[in-house]
């Protein structure tokens, strides 16, 4: 009978250097992967940080792509993690992004959650994010902004580089020093691939026009995320669910003057609007509102701290 | 506490000179090393004089061993320092048959380290071998990173060296602290050792 001897992983990793079949680079640069398949990963906890993300992913209201994008993602990883794990070849997880869409469709709230999925997913050490400007990565002399961009990156290591308004790197010019920061964030994408993933975020419009102006940065790119404005229909369902968990509730009045507000606004500012952002800023005055209203009462009733009526909105300065 | 360092680098680094004349410098008057080999595992004391004659190239016991050499030092509670001399990391693909076992002892010796020197000759003018240490130093400073092992980049020969530190700077990795150093004078043995008992905790050196 043939008894099949379990090897540790990295004695596997030694065989195929004695077999000939790993030169020196490939063997250091693999070490840290077979070593890694030999040690027992606590994976309780990471099962529970991958699902308490995933959970709180399709909690979000719509983004319906962004949802099926992650999904593909999770899935991906978990069929590469399991051909490492049989000795199938691999292909490399490139996990860099581009996320277009106006402010207040969730792409900072999403690269938090991808940061914690990673994380769960044993893609990523820490999971966190490190959100980035222009202000913090370019700088004022020659040099400068190359080192204020790796410390930037620095800071991200084993999580999430997040480059909101990324686009404007690429706007000012061929002096400018935008140019030197998208070179030195494309080199640490090169040199640390697997320690961290970049996010670069901004306008639909001037995301496709910056990625056009620097030809090399689709390429490393390969999942490029839409995020779409929200519907009426979703705006308001993000209103109630923001309001129910700070105890709070919209009386039908209130909802249909928030409904209309919303309606206006869409119109007015098309390209402007800031979806969720405006939603929730809405709330946080409404809230300062209804408290003003109530102060003056001798007394108050449960339901009347818990209900949000039609003057309490703040709709005409949000 | 013992420490592990173990000394990495490509062939003609200056790897066994430095293990010998710095544990020398930390005190040692004789080397205790054991020698990993494919035939097995052999110990013995030299004196520093005899370890140099033998052990570097091109000495009669220069043969791409891993060597570890011990070095006590004295402090309230007695430490050893381990300092690992690591066979070559040769650049062949696919790699000769006799150097695929020193590799895989070289890769061994990475994984039991807590501290690990990665050495370049700072007179070298070959390009090709400058990349290959500098993609060899990006592999060993994410290994380090991963498995929170120390690690520090240092130019060899210096005293070789006319105006070239600007250039090998400019090969490594922009999170790698290059020290310089020269085996044969001596210099920068003192910066290396102030770094390294800060790095493993002693503060007296026998």
């Amino acid at each position: 009978m043939n008894v099949i001897r379990y090897q540790p992983p990295v004695e596997q990793l030694w065989k195929k250097i004695e077999r000939g079949e790993m030169a020196t680079l490939a063997a250091l640069e693999n070490l840290s992967e077979w070593e890694a398949r030999g040690r027992p990963k606590n994976n309780a906890n990471h099962n529970t940080i991958l699902t308490a993300s995933m959970w709180e992913l399709n909690r979000l209201v719509g983004l319906g792509e962004v949802k099926r994008v992650v999904e593909e993602i999770k899935a991906y990883i978990e069929i590469q993690q399991k051909r490492s794990y049989h000795n199938l070849r691999c292909n490399p997880v490139t996990l860099h992004m581009v996320f277009k869409g106006n402010p207040g469709t969730g792409k900072t709230t999403v690269s938090r959650l991808l940061g914690r999925l990673f994380k769960g997913m044993g893609v990523l050490p820490q999971g966190h994010l490190v959100e980035v400007e222009r202000a913090d990565l370019v700088g004022e002399y020659i040099g400068h902004t190359a080192q204020r961009t790796r410390e930037q990156i620095r800071k991200a290591m084993g999580g999430v580089l997040f480059v909101d308004e990324a686009y404007s790197l690429g706007r000012g010019g061929e002096k400018d020093f935008g140019k030197e920061a998208i070179d030195c964030l494309v080199k640490g994408m090169e040199d640390y691939r697997n320690e961290f993933v970049l996010v670069l975020a901004g306008y639909r419009q001037e995301m496709d026009y910056f990625m056009r102006l620097n030809p090399g940065l689709n390429s490393r790119f390969p999942i490029q995320i839409d995020f779409p404005d929200y519907t009426i229909k979703e705006l308001m369902e993000i209103a109630v669910i923001m309001a129910t968990e700070h105890h709070y509730r919209f009386s039908p009045e209130a909802k249909q003057a928030l409904r209309k507000y919303l309606k206006e606004q869409m119109a007015i500012n098309a390209y402007n609007f800031s979806n969720a952002r405006l939603v929730r800023n809405i709330l946080e005055k409404t809230v300062r509102r209804q408290a003003l209203r109530l102060s003056n009462r001798m007394e108050v009733t449960r339901e009347e701290l818990i209900t949000i009526e039609e003057y309490d909105l703040a709709v005409e300065q949000a | 506490m013992n420490k592990n360092i173990a000394v990495v680098g490509a062939a003609k680094e200056g790897k066994t000179l430095f293990c010998i004349n710095f544990a020398e410098f930390m005190g040692a008057r004789s080397l205790c090393y054991t020698e990993r080999s494919p035939s097995g595992i052999g110990r013995g004391v030299v004196s520093p004089a005899t370890a140099r004659e033998l052990m570097v190239d091109p000495g009669p016991r220069c043969n791409g061993v891993v060597r570890s050499f011990a070095v006590n030092l004295l402090q309230r509670q007695p430490q050893r320092l381990a300092l690992v001399d690591t066979a070559s990391l040769k650049e062949q693909s696919p790699l000769p048959h006799a150097e695929r076992k020193k590799l895989v002892a070289t890769l061994q010796a990475l994984r039991e380290a807590d501290i690990i020197l990665h050495l370049l000759d700072l007179a070298c003018n070959d390009p090709a071998r400058i990349d290959f240490s500098s993609e060899a130093n990006r592999f060993l400073s994410s290994y380090c990173l991963r498995h929170g092992k120390q690690y520090l980049v240092i130019g060899t020969k210096c005293d070789l060296l006319n105006g070239r530190k600007g250039m090998i700077r400019h090969f490594f990795s922009p999170d790698s602290k290059p020290l310089f150093i020269s085996s044969t004078t001596r210099e920068g043995f003192a910066q290396l050792r102030h770094l390294l008992l800060s790095k493993s905790g002693c503060f007296m050196v026998q």
